[in-house]
């Protein structure tokens, strides 16, 4: 559909082409003729009186014309396909046309201006769809209306042209003005139907447009239903894998605690010898629950900080990002000689990774800094991006969380929208940590 | 392909080189001029002068040359110049008739020369007779000079005047004095009711007006001033020199046969025309002479006409045509032949006032008709111009049928003037 427009569009244009080559051809044929006419009958005298300035050689009004017609027919189909994406070289290119079209319409003492109107087609032809469109137009319009002998008279010598057809006796006369007429008109017409066509092609171009994105739309619910199932099913997978923890765990301690306990309430009176035994395997017990507990808890961290520390799993994190985004995230990790508890270590890369997150959906950064480092006994995380920021932060359910897990380990947070996005966390350590 | 291309444009850039290197290093001036007499006598020799100033010019700018058409008939002239310029193809050089200048000036097809004269020092614009000089005076800028002027005299019946026994005084007449003579000398002599000896024979209407010193328009050509007190008063003069004829239009055989006393004549026709001994025998029965115009208040100037010279707008040499255009028109040994081979007389003051000119103009005549050189002077010096815009020559003749109907007619004088001012006004800024 698209296809078959754009080749009517190209017709209209190539009929625009014919016609205005016809009605340059015709104007200098009458100003030459014309002056062969008034010549041959005597008449020079008389139409000097009749012009207010001196016409240039005839021979060379119709030969310049032509000229400058072909090198704008020449212009308009050896178009550049590079130049089609720069807005700019299109909008000089327009300009240039526009130059061609006003000398052959000087050249023709401004009898005709609907050459413009080619220029017109051709500017629209070529930019189609861009803003810089309605600027051009705009300027092409404001010059076909000014664009007439009454007008330019004022400020360029020149004769009017009229009088060349007025030269010639009633008959003939009318035979010019009506091929004159004609012409201008059919040109009008096909300009016309080029518009139409050019609208009408712009309006199935929206409704087509319209249709893939509610497709698009379709698909995207469709894909965050299947994403909140999958999230369901993780949680509930690892609800399981908790309750078996607890069960293989804490169930097995807590089930022989309570009977090594019993028998110990059976046997303290007869036998508190076998009883401080019992109570022996019953600490051991409790001792290797805990231990199991832990295991447990551990299990359940980030794997990339069971098995590489803070700086690897941050690593890898930036990696996973950056693989599958086009963001360019830049680590700088200063805390070599530290060594954070768990709860810390987890914290902290459960803001980073929040923080990465948030940059990417909400603030479209395309690049991110991290530093870590320590001052004062404090570990400070910086983390700005050069999304667009907010200037009045809203505490969703991420930052709100992020403030509360900082203050689980008497941390602060400060968030700042203005320039990007940045968070500055600070978190007092103890003496234990830091080591040389 | 490569080598293909360089070869090519080595050639035709040789070519180019070759015809840049061996084009003639000759200027060729063209002139445009035509055979004849400007002013409607016959002449045959007028083509000698502008011969010669070729000649001239040529020698004094070697590896110039100057070429014209030749054979342009006067009544072709401007049909002629007209057909070049609409091809665009107009002399560099070349005459232009009076009523011509308006509309080339206007067109621009006239270059302006007020530059060329400041920066030439060996050229002096006080050298012509002012009347002369501003004949190419166009909305303040000069387009062109003058070849050859000719001033209006007035013919004078010598032979009827003495059989009358009027005596003419030394100086100019007054209108009045004119008026009187005129009525003395319409007669009845045959006693058969019918008048058949008249005053004035071709008084125009424009005559009139220039004796009584008026102006018809303003200088921009936007406004006429026809109400005005004097253009009634010339009006009126007119009209009562009309009635002095009882209604009889005297015939210009009347005139031939010595019936007349006074008319209008021109300084060619009288050279043309000169009493004794006949160059053209045309009035032979009578005596005759020429003196200067009558004017009201002997202070008004006469009409002088002048056939001019400009420099086309578009011509490649500009300083090449100046030249030529100063020979023509300012170097005094040509303007001295306009008075041995044509009829008019030198605009430059110098040549006309010099014996060598008094010599030729009276070279032929007898004794007691030589022409006065003091009267040419004076004429020259007191000749009015008239305005200079594109539509004066057509303001005029439209102007002119309403006034000749105006003074034939018996209608209120004032109301026709206002109406007709309305009129021209109207035609003027159309």
């Amino acid at each position: 559909m698209f296809k078959r427009n754009i080749t009517s569009l190209s017709s209209m244009r190539l009929l625009m082409v014919i016609i205005n080559f016809l009605i340059i051809f015709f104007y200098s044929s009458v100003f030459l003729l014309g002056t062969k006419y008034i010549i041959d009958n005597n008449l020079s005298r008389d139409f000097l009186d009749k012009i207010n300035y001196i016409p240039r050689n005839p021979l060379f009004i119709f030969f310049w014309s032509l000229i400058l017609y072909y090198i704008l027919i020449f212009i308009i189909y050896n178009y550049p396909e590079k130049i089609k994406e720069n807005r700019i070289l299109n909008l000089l290119y327009s300009l240039f046309e526009l130059i061609i079209c006003f000398l052959i319409i000087i050249t023709l003492y401004m009898g005709y201006n609907g050459i413009i109107l080619l220029v017109f087609c051709d500017t629209v032809y070529r930019i189609q769809k861009d803003k810089s469109l309605n600027w051009v137009i705009g300027i092409l319009v404001v010059i076909y209306l000014l664009g007439s002998y009454e007008v330019f008279s004022n400020f360029l010598n020149m004769p009017n042209p009229i009088v060349y057809f007025e030269i010639f006796q009633s008959a003939p006369r009318g035979v010019l003005y009506l091929i004159k007429n004609l012409a201008e008109t059919i040109n009008i017409i096909v300009f016309v139907l080029f518009m139409i066509i050019y609208l009408v092609d712009q309006l199935q171009e929206n409704e087509r447009i319209n249709q893939e994105l509610n497709m698009i739309n379709q698909v995207n619910r469709d894909l965050e239903n299947y994403a909140t199932i999958t999230e369901k099913i993780g949680e509930s997978n690892e609800r399981k894998r908790l309750a078996r923890e607890l069960h293989d765990t804490l169930g097995h301690a807590l089930t022989g605690i309570a009977a090594g306990i019993d028998a110990c309430l059976a046997m303290i009176d007869t036998n508190p010898s076998a009883t401080k035994q019992q109570l022996g395997v019953v600490s051991k017990v409790v001792r290797q629950g805990i231990g199991d507990v832990r295991n447990s808890l551990n299990k359940l961290r980030p794997g990339a900080l069971e098995e590489k520390g803070l700086k690897g799993a941050i690593e890898k994190m930036i990696l996973e990002f950056s693989s599958v985004s086009d963001i360019e995230i830049e680590l700088n990790y200063k805390l070599e000689n530290i060594d954070f508890d768990i709860t810390k270590e987890d914290i902290i890369f459960r803001i980073i990774q929040e923080s990465i997150t948030n940059a990417l959906r909400h603030g479209r950064a395309t690049h991110i800094s991290i530093a870590l480092s320590m001052i004062e006994q404090s570990l400070v995380l910086i983390i700005q991006d050069n999304g667009e920021g907010c200037s009045h932060i809203q505490y969703g359910f991420g930052l709100k969380q992020m403030k509360e897990r900082v203050g689980i380990i008497n941390g602060e947070v400060e968030f700042n929208g203005e320039c990007g996005f940045k968070i500055q966390v600070r978190v007092p350590l103890m003496r234990g940590e830091i080591y040389d | 392909m490569n080598k293909k291309r360089t070869i090519i444009s080595i050639i035709v850039l040789s070519l180019i080189v070759f015809i840049f290197i061996t084009k003639p290093q000759t200027v060729t001036l063209k002139l445009g001029v035509f055979v004849g007499s400007n002013w409607g006598v016959p002449s045959g020799e007028s083509h000698k002068i502008i011969d010669t100033a070729i000649e001239i010019f040529e020698k004094d700018n070697p590896g110039i040359r100057v070429v014209y058409e030749s054979g342009i008939q006067k009544d072709d002239y401007s049909s002629w110049l007209s057909n070049k310029i609409l091809k665009g193809d107009e002399p560099d050089v070349f005459m232009v008739l009076g009523d011509d200048f308006n509309t080339l000036s206007s067109l621009g097809v006239l270059m302006n020369l007020d530059k060329l004269i400041v920066k030439d020092q060996s050229f002096d614009t006080s050298e012509y007779y002012k009347s002369s000089l501003e004949s190419g005076y166009y909305q303040g800028h000069q387009y062109t000079l003058p070849y050859e002027s000719n001033p209006q005299l007035m013919f004078i019946n010598k032979t009827l005047l003495k059989t009358e026994g009027i005596v003419l005084p030394e100086r100019q007449l007054t209108l009045d004095e004119f008026y009187s003579i005129c009525d003395t000398i319409t007669k009845d002599l045959s006693q058969d009711g019918k008048l058949d000896q008249f005053g004035c024979y071709n008084y125009s209407w424009l005559d009139s007006v220039y004796s009584h010193g008026a102006t018809l328009f303003n200088s921009e050509g936007t406004k006429s001033y026809f109400s005005q007190n004097i253009v009634k008063e010339s009006i009126e003069f007119l009209q009562k020199l009309d009635s002095l004829n009882q209604g009889h239009v005297i015939t210009s055989q009347e005139f031939d046969k010595g019936l007349v006393a006074f008319s209008p004549m021109t300084f060619a026709e009288y050279n043309t025309y000169k009493p004794y001994p006949y160059r053209i025998k045309k009035y032979t029965t009578f005596e005759w002479d020429c003196i200067e115009m009558p004017s009201l208040t002997l202070s008004e100037g006469s009409e002088v006409s002048s056939l001019m010279i400009g420099i086309s707008n578009k011509t490649k040499y500009k300083n090449e045509s100046w030249n030529l255009l100063k020979t023509l028109t300012y170097n005094p040994d040509i303007q001295l032949m306009i008075f041995q081979y044509s009829q008019g007389i030198s605009p430059l003051k110098q040549v006309t006032e010099s014996s060598e000119a008094f010599e030729y103009i009276n070279k032929e005549s007898s004794e007691d008709s030589q022409i006065n050189m003091g009267l040419l002077n004076n004429v020259l010096n007191n000749a009015v111009n008239h305005d200079q815009f594109k539509k004066y020559e057509s303001a005029l003749l439209l102007a002119g049928t309403k006034v000749n109907d105006l003074i034939k007619s018996s209608n209120d004088i004032d109301i026709a003037l206002i109406n007709l001012q309305k009129e021209i006004n109207i035609y003027l800024n159309e």
